[in-house]
């Protein structure tokens, strides 16, 4: 019964919890603001495009997907677009997925350090939150999946807990008039709301070979993705209620100032620190998806099958060094999302997809 | 392998415990700032006032601090910035000032006048800061109101919490939170409103009254409360006020209890010049009379109504003359409905507003209905003879010729 | 890599922890039996060590000169039987012609002799001592190299009595008793189906315990079964005396803190497990029979859930959940509370925490962790104590020393109450090691939470939650009902839902999620 090289199956229940609770947590994060410096009140219609996007690409992803059972997406790639583009392409995946990996470990960091820990070391944190990490990606993908659902439960309990205390805030005033700039700015603003889930929706086409029964996981990823979707729309809009879009386009980190300015009755306030911890599980989820599938796509790259811990080592010291360097300078790393990020991410994760679809079709598999 | 990996974590984990606690302040090493008040000096720099709590004071055990103690603690502090004026606070203070506790912010006429743009900018940056604090501004001095010992409470801040938080019965008085305050602050061509905190000089009491509008990050000028009441119907956020108006028959005052408010109001444009339409709908609960009058007679019922929706617009229109002929300032918030209602129109002359509302036409209409009497069948007049319906009627009788 | 081995070579994976020792090996040098009564007397002797209990009996078979003995050890053995079912038939009421061979003697003895149910025969003198150190006595003939068993196992032992420490408030009051036949017979009870399947084997060297392995057949998965039986088989130990011993070799994970197998002395609910499809150890010489395989949402379960209308059941085991939670996190909450995220506490009520501190010298995580471990020093006293003393203990613990050291300010009334309900809490949980597993985790929690305040916590919170999540007892994963269920799992979750509502047996313990047959 000791099978450790046994392959990991993922039902697919756990399949959808790990879409949807990987999809929102960052977003949330340091989206809010953006979009909302992009679009004003309506950054929420850019998250609605948001995952709609996302749907389509992660239909493609599981349709190609589908043609190569058992195989993921850097496996397939070189049968499709041939050896060396191939193999292009999955170390382009596995440096993307990295940057994704990076970036949740800066935004949890960061919620760490600039609200709860203010005088705590930045390396300090990072290093702990690193090893966490990587402890998690060293147990792979099986428990990644099965700490999700536990994820996606502190979701709905975060929203729930979010919805009542906004009940009494409700002003509908500060997101009409609907379209106020038109639509460039919500393209815009839908740009970067795929940016920010593009890795995510990616690791549908790692995940996918693990998934129990494959022919229905479009159903769950379906389902997961609007859940999540959902979550952080529904977030947008209380950000947007609450605090205002000017408010919200002034803050970085507009999730936390959002849980800032409410309270549950006048017992409950300032619950940052509970609404962080409702909140770290769908983060720690994406961060270990992110770095697993960034490990995972380096070794099929190289035609390794088992996790080697080598691997995860380097990558946990890569995920730590990136966001020492990048992140440590918040101005930096902002600019970074708000700017170049979205022009990188977007040949990525809309390319990829249509790319392979392409090629599919092409070759008639 | 995988123990060895968990082990190397809780070893390298304990390294770092060694490194020390960081962030790590005990409870009571802390001094619960309770309020903060904002002055300028003559010579131009920030005075901040702050108001901590004693918390031995505050404990129910008898080895806590006598009855006598005062329970609060109030310092102040100078510097060029609202920050530097906190650092110097720390020369003088046995414990850290922790700020997470505040509940509101008082600004100081002086510093109103001046600029407020470092205040929110500081308060709203901090982490520390719940973004829920109460802002007023007070006429006089912002230190002052903090010093007054309130009859109920254990400490002044938390008086000036509940008396803001009471603010929603008398309808005498803007409240804002910070956070609501800086958005408005920060969108275009909407000035930000703030409660008006005085206190009396006769008694250690503090009063909510009026508000405080603000050009910006300036003041701009002050409302009554009569025009604050109407500021309030405008921006719907009326949910409880007394109207003491005379008694359509006699002129004896009489108290109505409006217990629902709503304002629509719609826009439109007549050539260039936008017109409003304010339709105001009113009801409220007659709950006092000095007058003999018998409202349980429709006509006369009919003629209160009249009266109290003369009264509302009255105080509606105060407060949009205060808007468009005293401050100058579309504070009420007029152009919000122009934006809804006419989007593309709005962004074309969104430069222009400032002088385009002083040009506005608005006209208010109010309905109002008072469908309970709260407990009375009949004004309360001792009863003369046995038939209680004939008195009624020659009573109504006699006021009617 | 050696100074690495020599540092952490205890743990292990169980399969390089056995040690081998040959000459413990019984079966190995059988030596045959003698056909001469004196040498195979002598050499009984001598083996047993001329046991003071051991009882020689030399007699004649019946009016013949033929020499017998029994042998058999004074208690374990119950003379009366020995007596009525030996001696007496052989002795006196012989009722068969003594037949010229010796062989011919004995087969007729084993056919008309011995009115007794169970006999058998046996070959060696290893096997005859073995036995009669099961309580069985053994006949020998003068002439014959063949021994018969005969059944006479009779020591006094406890009778049924209530379990202490699994009391129901409703429920069967019975409990199991140290001798596994009693143990067996009160499962036999509870399933009348000839699908339970009882298999013995023995383990430990020197002690010979009897183990049985217990399943439904057809509804426990065979996969588990064959493991179990191949984990015991494995087992190299010279002695077993208690369930424990046993449980410590079959764990998957013997680093965990978290208990692998569920133990329990109430008969129903190792019938309800066996009904569930999970595969019971009895272990002769103790009352506490394992059950395997076990997933951690087990241990918050009590029979009484059951028992009780599913209202009840379903809140006892919300209360259960949040007892569990605020055992393993209070008091970590509660100093990251007080020492890092002061902004969440209400107003009124961090300044009455902060005034109670006004006097403590130590920090908020010292003022824990000697709080918690005086709790729990005296929680251990009472255990270990008499019970009026250890009443006695509790109360002057808990009160005067309480009281005293808030009056005297060493700790705050605020640490005391948070060190209670964390203590009552852990009271909650029905299964013993699972609450001190609880107690395993609550310290580094409190240490972490000391440091890094929240982060702390979360850092602490979700190793241990990547620990369950990884792990598997018997193939299954522990965490399994919460994060995966089969179909109509979640009925018999948080929440109890009523017995004419559960049609299906767990899947995730049967491998097949089928209709209850």
């Amino acid at each position: 019964m000791k099978s450790p090289d046994k392959q990991a199956v993922i039902t697919n229940t756990q399949f959808g919890a790990l879409v949807s609770s990987i999809l929102w947590p960052t977003i949330i994060g340091y989206g809010g603001g953006i979009m909302a410096r992009e679009a004003g009140r309506d950054m929420w219609i850019g998250g609605i495009l948001g995952i709609v996007n996302s749907l389509i690409l992660a239909f493609i992803l599981i349709y190609v997907g589908g043609k190569f059972p058992g195989k993921t997406i850097v496996e397939y790639c070189p049968k499709l677009v041939g050896f060396i583009p191939g193999k292009a392409l999955g170390l382009l995946l596995c440096l993307y997925f990295l940057f994704g990996a990076y970036q949740s470990v800066a935004i949890y960091v960061h919620h760490m350090n600039d609200f709860l820990l203010t005088e705590t070391p930045f390396a300090v944190i990072t290093v702990i939150y690193v090893l966490v990490v990587c402890y998690l990606v060293w147990h792979g993908p099986e428990v990644i999946a099965r700490l999700s659902v536990i994820g996606i439960a502190a979701a709905l309990v975060f929203s729930f807990l979010v919805f009542l205390a906004t009940l009494q805030e409700i002003n509908f005033d500060r997101i009409l008039p609907l379209l106020d700039m038109g639509l460039a700015p919500i393209a815009n603003a839908g740009l970067t709301a795929t940016s920010f889930i593009g890795p995510n929706i990616l690791v549908i086409a790692m995940v996918l070979p693990l998934v129990k029964v494959k022919e229905k996981a479009g159903r769950p990823a379906a389902a997961g993705l609007l859940l999540g979707g959902i979550l952080f729309t529904f977030y947008f809009i209380a950000e947007l209620m609450v605090m205002g879009p000017h408010v919200t386009a002034l803050m970085r980190v507009a999730c936390m100032d959002l849980v800032r300015s409410l309270q549950i009755t006048q017992y409950l306030h300032r619950f940052e620190s509970f609404m962080v911890t409702l909140w770290y599980w769908s983060m720690l989820v994406q961060a270990g998806i992110l770095t697993y599938c960034a490990v995972q796509a380096f070794q099929q790259i190289f035609g390794l099958k088992k996790i080697n811990i080598i691997s995860v080592v380097t990558t946990g010291i890569l995920l730590g060094g990136l966001t020492y360097v990048f992140a440590f300078n918040r101005t930096l790393f902002l600019n970074f999302l708000e700017g170049p990020w979205d022009y990188i991410s977007l040949p990525v994760y809309t390319g990829i997809p249509v790319l392979l679809l392409t090629f599919c079709l092409i070759r008639r598999r | 392998m995988e123990r060895k990996l968990f082990l190397i974590i809780l070893m390298l984990c304990c390294s770092l415990f060694i490194a020390g606690c960081w962030n790590s302040r005990e409870i009571d090493q802390l001094a619960f700032v309770m309020g903060i008040g904002l002055d300028k000096t003559q010579e131009g720099n920030i005075k901040i006032t702050v108001q901590v709590a004693k918390p031995s004071t505050f404990s129910k055990s008898p080895s806590g601090g006598s009855d006598n103690e005062k329970s609060f603690w109030v310092a102040s502090s100078e510097g060029k910035t609202i920050f530097e004026a906190i650092r110097n606070m720390a020369t003088f203070s046995s414990r850290r000032i922790f700020w997470a506790h505040n509940k509101v912010i008082i600004i100081g006429e002086k510093m109103a006048r001046d600029d407020i743009s470092e205040i929110l900018d500081f308060f709203c940056r901090n982490p520390e800061l719940r973004l829920r604090t109460w802002i007023a501004v007070t006429p006089g001095e912002a230190g002052k109101i903090l010093e007054r010992e309130p009859g109920m409470e254990k400490d002044p801040s938390s008086a000036i919490e509940n008396v803001i938080n009471q603010t929603v019965w008398t309808g005498k008085c803007y409240r804002v939170m910070l956070k609501d305050f800086l958005e408005d602050y920060l969108s275009t061509a909407t000035y930000p409103v703030a409660a008006r905190i005085v206190s009396k000089d006769d008694s250690s009491n503090i009063k909510m009254s009026g508000s405080a509008v603000f050009n910006q990050n300036k003041l701009a000028g002050w409302l009554n409360e009569k025009e604050t009441r109407g500021l309030l119907w405008l921006k719907g956020q009326l949910s409880s006020s007394i109207m003491v108006i005379p008694c359509p028959l006699d002129g004896r005052p009489l108290s109505i209890e409006l217990i629902g408010s709503k304002a629509d109001i719609k826009s439109e444009f007549d050539g260039q010049i936008p017109r409003f339409t304010v339709d105001a709908l009113a009801s409220g609960n007659l709950s006092e009379q000095a007058c003999q009058t018998d409202f349980t007679n429709m006509d006369n019922l009919r003629k209160l109504e009249k009266a109290l929706a003369s009264a509302i617009k009255d105080d509606l229109e105060s407060v949009t003359k205060a808007a468009q002929t005293g401050i100058g300032l579309d504070f009420p918030g007029y152009n919000h409905y122009l934006h809804r209602q006419h989007k593309d129109r709005w962004h074309e002359l969104v430069e222009k507003w400032p002088g385009l509302f002083k040009k506005a036409d608005i006209i208010i209409h109010v309905k109002a209905m008072i469908p309970r009497e709260t407990l009375f069948a009949r004004p309360l007049n001792p009863v003369k003879h046995n038939n209680v319906n004939k008195i009624r009627i020659e009573a109504s009788n006699e006021i009617t010729r | 890599m050696r100074i690495w081995k020599k540092a952490f070579g205890w743990i292990k994976p169980q399969e390089k922890l056995i040690f081998e020792d040959k000459n413990t090996d019984i079966s190995s040098d059988k030596q045959p039996l003698s056909a001469n009564l004196e040498i195979n007397l002598a050499l009984l002797g001598k083996l047993m060590g001329e046991a003071q209990d051991l009882i020689i009996r030399e007699f004649s078979l019946g009016h013949d000169e033929h020499r017998a003995a029994v042998v058999l050890i004074d208690g374990l053995a119950e003379k009366e039987l020995v007596n009525e079912q030996i001696l007496n038939p052989l002795m006196l009421e012989i009722r068969f012609e003594i037949p010229r061979g010796s062989n011919e003697l004995f087969n007729r003895i084993k056919k008309y002799g011995i009115p007794n149910t169970a006999i058998k025969e046996d070959y060696t003198i290893d096997g005859v001592i073995n036995d009669i150190l099961t309580g069985n006595t053994v006949l020998l003939l003068e002439g014959v190299d063949r021994a018969l068993m005969i059944s006479s196992q009779g020591w006094k032992d406890r009778s049924i009595s209530e379990p202490i420490t699994e009391s129901v408030v409703r429920g069967p009051r019975d409990g199991f008793t140290e001798t596994l036949r009693t143990n067996t017979t009160l499962i036999r009870r509870r399933i009348k189906s000839p699908d339970l399947r009882l298999e013995g084997i023995k383990i430990g060297t020197r002690t010979q315990t009897d183990v049985v392995i217990a399943y439904l057949n057809g509804v426990a998965k065979k996969d588990v079964v064959d493991e179990v039986r191949t984990r015991l088989e494995s087992i190299k130990i010279d002695g077993v005396l208690e369930s424990g011993y046993i449980e410590e070799f079959i764990e998957d994970r013997p680093l965990s803190p978290f208990p692998q197998v569920e133990r329990s002395e109430r008969p129903d609910k190792v019938a309800s497990a066996l009904l569930e499809g999970r595969v019971a150890i009895l272990v002769d010489t103790t009352p506490f029979v394992l059950m395997v395989p076990t997933v951690f949402f087990q241990f918050i379960q009590a029979s009484e859930d059951y028992y009780e209308r599913y209202y009840i059941g379903s809140m006892i085991r919300v209360l259960r959940v949040l007892a569990l939670m605020v055992s393993i996190t209070l008091p970590a909450i509660y100093i990251a509370l007080t020492s890092f995220h002061h902004e969440m506490i209400p107003t009124p009520l961090a300044l009455s925490i902060a005034s109670s501190r006004e006097a403590v010298p130590f920090p908020a995580v010292g003022e824990a962790l000697i709080m918690g471990i005086f709790f729990e020093i005296l929680r251990e006293a009472g255990i270990r104590l008499p019970r009026p003393t250890g009443q006695a203990v509790s109360i002057v613990g808990a009160l005067v020393i309480g009281q005293a050291a808030v009056e005297a300010g060493i700790v705050s009334q605020a640490m005391v109450i948070v060190v209670a309900l964390t203590g009552i809490s852990s009271f909650a949980i029905p299964a013993y090691n699972a609450a001190v597993a609880g107690i395993l985790l609550r310290v580094p929690l409190v240490i972490l939470a000391g440091f890094f305040g929240l982060f702390g916590i979360l850092t602490g919170l979700s190793l241990i939650l990547i620990h369950l999540c990884g792990l598997k007892v018997f193939g299954i994963n522990y965490l399994s009902i919460v994060t995966s269920a089969g179909e109509g799992e979640y009925k018999d979750f948080v929440v109890r839902a009523p017995w004419w509502s559960m049609f299906h047996r767990a899947g995730r313990i049967t491998g097949k999620s089928k209709k209850k047959t």
